[in-house]
């Protein structure tokens, strides 16, 4: 399971228009950062299991990271293109 | 469907043998190593699995200049499968308490009836699916799934 790799998103509207192409994997770049938080916020993220450990939310925070992550992967293909003849929105995740 | 399947639907449709009379003969058809439709797997058209969700709005060829939007979206059925996956999250208690604000609103439906199964069975036989209108405009809304 691949997260996806390019982010397209192209704006236009009459005769001014943007377009962004947007490597993923640049937000790697960002992980060290995460990771650092992370351990930070162990503690904290150990406090709130057992907090609400009774109420079955106990381990969803850990649970939903995986989730997410799957979610992200699953984006792969998604188009969105609205095209009008004066507008062009276009989102595209490859 | 196999000749021998066929033929025992057949009967059971004359009444010529009772329901449990076709089970038995069914049951000892697989025992034999002929399930159904296996003789006719080699004409079987393969199952597609769908990959992705479609919606297209195309405009009309008459269509007015104010109504020319072209509209294209495609989802990933992956990103549908894990988003019910996501309800794996919430846990047993708060299903109790989703099915109490059910019942209050005069729904009388268990939430934990929803399988994740039945779901993944629902999203494969959309492969099927197509929806296909035409307005008023001459706009053309497809809905399907390649």
């Amino acid at each position: 399971m691949w997260p996806p790799l390019f982010i397209i998103i192209r704006v236009r509207h009459d005769s001014q228009g943007v377009k962004l192409f947007l490597p993923l994997p640049v937000f790697l770049i960002l992980l060290p950062l995460i990771i650092l938080l992370g351990f930070i916020l162990i503690p904290v993220a150990l406090a709130v299991t057992i907090i609400f450990w009774n109420k079955g939310w106990g381990l969803a925070p850990f649970k939903a990271i995986w989730h997410f992550y799957k979610l992200y992967c699953a984006l792969r293909g998604l188009l969105v293109d609205v095209n009008s003849p004066r507008h062009i929105i276009s989102i595209s995740i490859i | 469907m196999s000749e021998n399947t066929k033929r025992i639907l057949d009967m059971l449709a004359a009444n010529k043998i009772t329901s449990d009379e076709a089970y038995r003969l069914l049951d000892a058809l697989k025992n034999t190593g002929e399930t159904v439709g296996e003789t006719d797997r080699e004409f079987a058209v393969p199952k597609k699995f769908p990959k992705y969700l479609r919606v297209t709005v195309t405009p009309g060829e008459n269509a007015p200049p104010d109504k020319q939007d072209r509209i294209n979206i495609r989802v990933p059925i992956s990103l549908i499968r894990t988003g019910i996956k996501l309800t794996s999250l919430i846990p047993p208690q708060a299903f109790d308490h989703i099915d109490g604000v059910l019942k209050d609103k005069g729904i009388q439906f268990d939430v934990r009836n929803i399988k994740k199964e039945d779901l993944n069975e629902l999203i494969d036989a959309l492969s099927d699916m197509e929806i296909d209108v035409e307005s008023g405009h001459g706009e053309n809304v497809k809905v399907f799934v390649e």
